[in-house]
């Protein structure tokens, strides 16, 4: 089920409704009414693959039980072992079998053995990378001890499957999560209404701003051998705001719906294209991902500590491996890879750490130095996700050897779209980066807009915003997200 | 919790209200579609010649310029269930019918369901369901799940701009047209032209991006065999019914032509060859035809009211051979 969809419209009132008036007296019937939610939610896109969630929460919640009883270390690390075998399993098998199987068969091939071996034709489950993460955190919680493994099985699946962030993010800690399920929630009024303004900014985010940067980004890379340099350095800034639209929209809807139900989700996006540096970037995107990679990869690897080469080594396979999470294609290890290339200098040079203050803080503009250390940091970005962004690495390379051939500048003739849409959508771009820049001292960019406003001012203000989904609606396009 | 919902049902009160005008209005809007279907209806009984296909029909088949009275029914993006369907729906009340006149084009055999929202506005206006759709979102509310809200404010604005005389000139059109069709005109046999030449997208990048949008279509339909089918049915339904079934193509323009994927061409008139033949019928093809001038085209592949007028002329005195 989308949350752009007129399915979830019908469906998060009901299940409201259901929650508060109905389950609201008792805590395990409210838990219960979720985690059937959340599998009705699921199971709107493909039923089958519910197993699978059953299945990787069943694991682990057997593993945490088990932890809890054994203090033989090693029979601890063997349920260890398991949880992350099988959920690591069945994210390999489901997404990167193929990828594995082609690249073999290239690599024999090139040494001169070539040998044809089978493709499967595997489904991608939706949101598998990131409940399975989300569980596996829990299992290596319990292993270092750092929670208590719960006996409550319907707060346990809930809290793997919950319906808000369970197919996109963000990924949560059971630590910060599952607690939540234990204790009874009562309706707050303000936390209420700031989750539907969230919600309301969320799908700003995707259906206007994204959507639309989408239709003129797909055309510039679909048919980029017949544009000028500057249409494809065009199409790789709108292909930027399309995906920090649709993701940290989609972030921002499952914020705003979490908090309608009484929870309280971690922040996914931090205002990223104001970072100063790529390390403030990496702070501030995919947070709940990055912090991930950080605790359970970063740091048991010795992160920034030791020798400058095992430094420069923990940074090239946190970003390799972040690269690769986001899909089987070498682009995406290319993306991760020249993330690390962008992050070293900052590590080797203690510089990482230089900005962990927000830009511009109390003022109304940033200052000459913050506004081209932001520009350069977003060029980088940019760049870099060309490789996210393209279908091959052949693709990328023959895009920026394009850029590069053709670097003059020129009014856009966009095929996809009238020079009308095209300025519409620029104008929006801007409006929309005028309002984030205005907001980022909070949590979401108009999360402090019209506290002080009149009533009918701030009412025109959110109609404004829906009407402007509304007329945006039909552009609809699948949340980027979905096929990590 | 109280406050929460009387405030959100304040809140979302005039959205409800604007949803159910606009649901209001477009209901009882005017359409090219319901255009066209009227059109037929009142004139049932006088029509002799019904014109059939997609845009290239109905901006390329001029009915005035018949010397017997036609009609056009095709419609943008028009696909042949469609023609077949809204022949054959209304074949009993056709009582003077004496031909109909189906176009192919380049991509006619590769797409039975029409592209785009095309399905559901041409249900709108006409009734016709395509058998594979699900209408029922489009049933509750037009302004949300059929025209969509951007459409239906840009008809709602043109409508207002219309009908308030906004404008210097008086204009007759309050519906669905393309870029293109003067707003100053209005139907006449459901016919309705583009106006001028649009001399910018007569070059070779124009012709590449066009043709390759065909060309997508084409190399990824599966539907060809079900096209033929449904256009058989059509063919011989006619026949059946003593009614004179003529395969036709209107005239693109050179230099276009010449972009043109030639084994989709071949193919094409091998499987209009074969489809004369087990018919015993003719298909008057004049896409390659050179002698229409730029003057004579809006755009590559479709023909204004200059071309239009010309073309049905031709029509019409190749029909005539068949009644002499």
């Amino acid at each position: 089920m989308l949350f752009n969809s007129i399915e979830f419209t019908i469906f998060l009132p009901v299940i409201f409704v259901l929650y508060w008036f109905v389950t609201n007296k008792n805590l395990k019937l409210q838990n219960l009414l979720l985690l059937s939610a959340s599998y009705f939610f699921y199971a709107w896109w493909d039923w089958r693959f519910l197993s699978l969630i059953i299945f990787s929460s069943t694991i682990d919640y057997i593993v945490g039980l088990k932890l809890l009883e054994s203090t033989d270390e090693r029979k601890r690390k063997i349920l260890l072992l398991t949880s992350i075998f099988v959920n690591i399993g069945f994210l390999g098998f489901f997404k990167y079998f193929n990828f594995f199987s082609e690249s073999f068969v290239q690599a024999f091939t090139l040494l001169g053995q070539p040998f044809e071996a089978s493709r499967l034709n595997i489904i991608l489950p939706v949101g598998i990378s990131f409940y399975t993460f989300q569980t596996l955190s829990y299992s290596i919680d319990v292993y270092r001890r750092k929670i208590e493994p719960t006996k409550d099985i319907i707060s346990f699946f809930s809290f793997v499957s919950f319906f808000p962030q369970l197919v996109a993010g963000p990924i949560e800690r059971a630590t910060n999560l599952l607690p939540q399920f234990y204790k009874k929630r009562n309706f707050n009024y303000l936390n209420a209404v700031d989750g539907l303004k969230q919600i309301l900014w969320g799908l700003f985010k995707k259906v206007v701003i994204a959507d639309n940067c989408a239709i003129i980004a797909n055309d510039i890379f679909a048919n980029y051998a017949s544009y000028s340099g500057s249409t494809l350095v065009l199409g790789a800034v709108f292909f930027a705001f399309q995906i920090y639209g649709d993701f940290s929209g989609y972030s921002d809807i499952a914020i705003g719906t979490a908090r309608l139900f009484g929870f309280n989700l971690m922040q996914n996006f931090a205002f990223p294209y104001f970072s100063r540096d790529i390390a403030e970037f990496w702070r501030r995107w995919h947070i709940s991902l990055s912090t991930w990679f950080r605790d359970y990869l970063y740091i048991p690897l010795g992160g920034s500590r030791g020798s400058t080469n095992k430094k420069i080594r923990n940074i090239f396979i946190i970003f390799i491996v972040s690269g690769f999470w986001h899909g089987a294609n070498w682009t995406f290890i290319i993306w991760g890879a020249l993330n690390a290339i962008y992050f070293l200098p900052l590590l080797l040079l203690s510089r990482n750490r230089d900005n962990l203050n927000i830009a511009g803080e109390g003022k109304v503009l940033p200052s000459i130095r913050e506004t081209i250390n932001i520009l350069l940091t977003f060029s980088l970005t940019v760049f870099a996700w060309i490789f996210f962004r393209a279908e091959s690495v052949t693709h990328a390379f023959s895009f920026i050897k394009h850029i590069c051939n053709n670097l003059y500048i020129e009014i856009p003739n966009i095929l996809a779209v009238g020079k009308w849409h095209l300025l519409i959508t620029c104008t929006l771009i801007l409006i929309f980066t005028t309002i984030e820049w205005m907001g980022r001292e909070g949590k979401y960019a108009i999360e402090k807009y019209s506290g002080n406003w009149k009533r009918g001012m701030k009412w025109g203000f959110y109609y404004l915003i829906i009407i402007s989904i509304f007329i945006y609606s039909k552009n609809q396009q699948e949340f980027i997200y979905f096929q990590f | 919790m109280k406050l929460f919902l009387k405030k959100i049902l304040f809140f979302v009160l005039p959205l409800l209200v604007i949803v159910i005008m606009m649901d209001f209005y477009l209901t009882n809007m005017n359409s090219l579609y319901k255009e066209k279907a009227n059109g037929l209806a009142e004139h049932a009984n006088e029509i002799e010649i019904l014109i059939l296909g997609n845009s290239h029909a109905t901006y390329g088949v001029d009915p005035s310029s018949f010397s017997i009275f036609a009609f056009n029914i095709a419609n943008v993006g028009q696909s042949i269930y469609f023609d077949k369907e809204l022949t054959l729906q209304n074949l009993k009340k056709l009582t003077n019918l004496k031909y109909v006149l189906i176009s192919l084009d380049y991509h006619s055999f590769y797409f039975s369901s029409q592209r785009g929202e095309r399905n559901i506005w041409s249900y709108y206006g006409n009734g016709i369901k395509y058998p594979s759709d699900n209408y029922k979102k489009a049933d509750i509310s037009p302004f949300l799940f059929g025209y969509d809200p951007r459409v239906s404010f840009s008809l709602l604005k043109k409508d207002i701009l219309n009908k308030w005389e906004f404008r210097d000139e008086d204009y007759f059109i309050d519906y669905d047209v393309e870029l293109g069709v003067s707003l100053t005109d209005s139907t006449v046999k459901g016919y309705i032209s583009f106006s001028g030449t649009e001399q910018n997208v007569f070059n070779t990048e124009y012709y590449i991006n066009r043709i390759k949008g065909f060309d997508n279509l084409i190399n990824s339909s599966t539907e060809k065999e079900l096209v033929l089918n449904e256009l058989g049915e059509l063919i011989s339904t006619l026949q059946s019914k003593g009614v004179k079934p003529i395969l036709f193509s209107t005239p693109t323009f050179k230099e276009y032509n010449t972009f043109l994927d030639s084994s989709i061409i071949n193919n094409n008139l091998i499987d209009s060859e074969i489809l004369c033949k087990k018919y015993n019928m003719e298909f008057l093809d004049y896409s390659i035809n050179h002698d229409f001038i730029k003057d004579e085209f809006f755009n590559p592949d479709h023909l204004n009211k200059k071309g239009a007028a010309r073309f049905s002329r031709i029509l019409d005195s190749r029909l005539k051979l068949y009644t002499n």
